[in-house]
């Protein structure tokens, strides 16, 4: 029943549609490669062997980025724009690696789950902060949470120099005691959050799909003025949107330290929050649909590491991929402008072929 | 033909999407007529008129203004030139600027060349004003006007840019009957001086009243063409539904008997940004269906809004059932209070949702409708499916979005969602069939008598006199945030109404 509803006929033409707009990026990214006088063919190749020889390495970015889209998607369905992503991932890294690195005396689950909770907890706090002030005072939530990247960024880099410094030669944390890790999946080179942030996924599809709760959100985020009618409290829905996007960013980061990294380096989290952002567009803010897009944006990632060393294009140009990727999204008149022009040519054959 | 033709349609065809909104439509304008345009909300009149005017490019077909061929794409401003002028339903003037200013904005070179001179302006005026007929003063704020005078700034403005041909989008929309019958008189004045007049309408007593020749259309189609003096309003009405019209009436009983469910006294707001409330009172019966007369914009959304709990009260009491009720911590829709609100898009749908979830978003709450935090998917799929085939919606699918479906459809969905739950004692209904065709405004109507009949109590408001006259036990007029009379609906005829509406108060009427 949950499949027939997914399989919905306006949602496969979105899906289509996503994926002709991807599609289109890779075309003008070719142009840009010829501009480099690279090859297209080799870059993209050597992208998609480095994305599929390292599947693991892919699926272990996939989840923080599957994280990372959801600190996004939840506030923007209940209306709110949480760009805070970036920071609130790096807090819940940092808090997941301290508590993670305490001498507790309680048995191994239960530490991670400690660590998990105070990082969710923190990451709650900040997204919160922005939303309440959005809410109560009318700070815009986007540049309020756009700010708190930096400060955060910027509070984190003193913690892991000085009071939380763990190793003499970098600036990162020291490991976390093994009772807080999350064990590997099956040895592979990444962990069972992945497992968990898939399920953390589905879960927030049902509840916006299945659940009165996730009813008044949707409805708060899309007709405010309907949901003040229909005794809903749009202020609140927009909170709780914000305080679901920051607990998802902070547990994002907590679950790659507690089950890959196992210490918080600085600057390890770099981009994952705003790739985030272009996570939740290409999936148009479906739960699920940040599954398949963050897989794909991971695998853009890992597999540019390769076309740098290989064929000495800039990693950047995953940049200008990415780029071009939320233009054309955002932008459905040009997509759907040359779709138009590809459906007439193939209406003409056609009636070519009947003559 | 001894009259000269100013515009000439020929064969005009125009789809939005699947939609044809013309389809094949020839029109002539004769010089010197009014022409009236007759149809249903959807039929294809403004979309005609926005061809005409430039806004929009037509598929095929032919158009002629004063003999010149248009080309395909041309811009209002070239439709300007060529003599015609187009006065909007939403006004288009600056609020904080005065009346002078506003008609000649736009085109200050007609008044200055370099320096714009306030005085020569006022000067140039003066003739306007005695061609026109309209008398206003030139220094007054756009702000401080009454909506009848506004739109008589939106005429001269046509009329000191040269046209020649005036095109009016059911201006009578807002005015009161006295209103109407002003500007009337002005437009047959403007035709003795050869002016060119369309105008766009769906009421039949205007037109009949008002103009020379009427084109009806139906469904993007020319339905019809009529001299007025050959026809009458049940031939109209027949072309311009396609159908014999029944009419949904109420059989008017007193009031005088019962004691009210719902005793609005002394209500004000501060909050809102359009017209607080200014000590509104008014009872609502069981039974009955009290009726609000009043032009937009004189408080009838802020009542609504306080009655929704969404606006708060600054001072007055509300009494449910004899008994005190606390507006500051409790909502009536506890008590069985559902809202048919006046704006069916953003008060009344969330449009990207389905209807199933904006049917669900009245009944989120309700246990029958859960499986522990869950909602029961079996019982919301029969719950709307009856829904759904109760109230006729078509098409028939809980999956389609609202914004999919038909104006007359959406109003059905807010129906269903607002008319079905079984506590249901007081329904208000906002503007109710707002921009309905004929149909819809009928389901609605039988459903608001259903409720009456069934002893709930009922409060309409609309700016359409015909439906408060025809459904209401008894009336009320809002003006500027009070009720400044409330009577038997028999009490009432067209004239006094009107002058209430005004806002003539009950010892000068």
């Amino acid at each position: 029943m949950i499949l027939s509803s997914i399989l919905r006929k306006d949602r496969m033409i979105t899906f289509s549609k996503t994926v002709f707009s991807v599609f289109l990026a890779l075309l003008f990214g070719s142009l840009f490669l010829i501009f480099l006088e690279a090859s297209p063919l080799e870059v993209y190749g050597v992208m998609f062997e480095r994305a599929a020889t390292s599947f693991d390495l892919v699926l272990r970015r996939a989840m923080v980025l599957m994280m990372s889209g959801l600190a996004v998607a939840i506030p923007m369905k209940a209306g709110m724009f949480n760009m805070g992503g970036e920071g609130q991932i790096v807090a819940g890294a940092l808090t997941a690696a301290v508590v993670g690195g305490l001498d507790l005396p309680i048995p191994a689950g239960f530490h991670t789950v400690f660590a998990l909770a105070s990082a969710a907890i923190i990451g709650m706090l900040l997204s919160g902060f922005s939303g309440v002030l959005s809410i109560k005072r009318n700070v815009n939530e986007v540049i309020s949470t756009i700010m708190m990247n930096s400060i955060i960024a910027y509070i984190a880099t003193y913690l892991v120099m000085n009071p939380f410094r763990g190793s003499e030669f970098s600036p990162q944390t020291a490991k976390i005691k093994d009772g807080a890790s999350i064990p590997s999946f099956f040895g592979l080179d990444f962990s069972w959050a992945l497992v968990f942030a898939i399920f953390l996924c589905i879960s927030t599809y049902v509840f916006l799909e299945r659940t009165p709760k996730g009813l008044e959100l949707k409805a708060a985020g899309l007709n405010p003025v309907f949901s003040r009618y229909q005794g809903i409290k749009v202020g609140s829905m927009g909170l709780l949107g914000m305080l679901l996007g920051g607990a998802a960013a902070a547990l994002g980061g907590a679950f790659e330290v507690l089950g890959g990294s196992h210490s918080y380096t600085d600057e390890y989290f770099l981009q994952y929050g705003f790739d985030g952002i272009a996570i939740a567009f290409m999936a148009g803010n479906n739960p699920l649909g940040i599954i398949v897009s963050s897989i794909f944006m991971a695998a853009v990632r890992v597999g540019s590491l390769a076309v740098s060393r290989r064929t000495g294009v800039s990693t950047y140009f995953v940049s200008i991929l990415q780029g071009l990727i939320i233009v054309l999204l955002v932008v459905p008149y040009f997509s759907d402008s040359i779709l138009a022009v590809i459906k007439k040519i193939f209406c003409r054959k056609k009636e070519v072929d009947h003559v | 033909m001894e009259d000269s033709v100013v515009i000439r349609m020929r064969g005009v065809s125009k789809s939005f999407g699947n939609n044809k909104a013309n389809d094949n439509v020839d029109m002539e304008v004769r010089k010197g007529e009014i022409l009236a345009i007759l149809g249903e909300n959807g039929a294809g009149k403004s979309t005609l008129m926005k061809i005409l005017f430039g806004f929009y490019t037509r598929d095929e077909g032919t158009v002629e203004i004063e003999g010149n061929v248009m080309p395909l794409v041309y811009s209002p401003r070239v439709a300007m030139e060529m003599g015609l002028a187009m006065v909007h339903q939403h006004f288009k003037l600056v609020e904080t600027l005065p009346v002078a200013e506003n008609i000649v904005l736009g085109a200050e070179g007609k008044v200055a060349r370099f320096v714009y001179d306030k005085r020569k302006t006022r000067e140039k005026l003066k003739s306007l004003y005695d061609y026109s007929g309209i008398h206003l003063n030139s220094d007054t704020l756009i702000r401080d006007l009454p909506l009848g005078d506004r739109q008589k700034v939106e005429i001269l403005k046509a009329l000191f840019r040269g046209c020649r041909t005036l095109i009016l989008d059911e201006p009578t929309a807002v005015l009161t009957p006295q209103e109407t019958e002003n500007m009337f008189s002005l437009l047959r004045n403007l035709r003795e001086q050869g002016m060119t007049i369309l105008i766009i309408t769906h009421k039949l007593s205007e037109v009949l009243q008002l103009s020379d020749r009427v084109l009806v259309m139906r469904a993007g189609r020319v339905a019809g063409l009529f001299e007025t003096s050959h026809t009458s309003e049940a031939e109209l009405a027949r072309t311009m539904v396609g159908y014999e019209l029944g009419s949904s009436k109420t059989i008017r009983q007193s009031c005088s008997s019962l004691s009210p469910t719902l005793q609005l006294e002394n209500l004000s707001t501060e909050d809102s940004a359009g017209c607080n409330l200014k000590g509104l009172s008014l009872s609502l019966y069981p039974g009955r269906i009290v009726g609000i007369a009043g032009v937009d914009g004189n408080g009838q959304r802020e009542l609504v809004e306080v009655l929704a709990g969404i606006l708060p009260l600054s001072s007055g009491t509300v009494l449910l059932n004899g008994s005190l009720f606390d507006m500051g911590r409790r909502k009536l829709a506890e008590s069985g209070l559902r809202i048919i609100p006046e704006d069916r898009h953003r008060q009344g749908l969330v449009l990207p949702l389905t209807v199933q979830d904006n049917i669900m978003a009245g009944y989120r709450n309700r246990i029958d409708m859960r499986k522990g935090p869950f909602f029961d998917i079996e019982a919301i799929h029969s719950f709307t499916d009856g829904l759904i085939e109760d109230f006729d919606i078509r098409p028939r699918s809980r999956e389609l979005k609202a914004q999919q479906m038909s104006g007359g459809n959406q109003q059905k969905i807010v129906l269903a969602r607002e008319l079905s739950e079984s506590d249901l004692s007081i329904i208000v209904a906002s503007q109710p069939t707002r921009g309905l065709d004929v149909g819809a405004i009928e389901f609605t109507h039988s459903q608001l008598l259903k409720h009456k009949n069934e002893g709930r109590t009922i409060l309409l408001i609309s700016s359409d006199l015909d439906e408060i006259e025809a459904l209401s036990d008894e009336i009320a007029v809002i003006y500027d945030g009070k009720i400044t009379v409330q009577r038997n609906a028999d009490d009432f005829d067209r004239t006094t109404l009107g002058l209430y509406m005004g806002g003539g108060r009950e010892d000068v009427v």
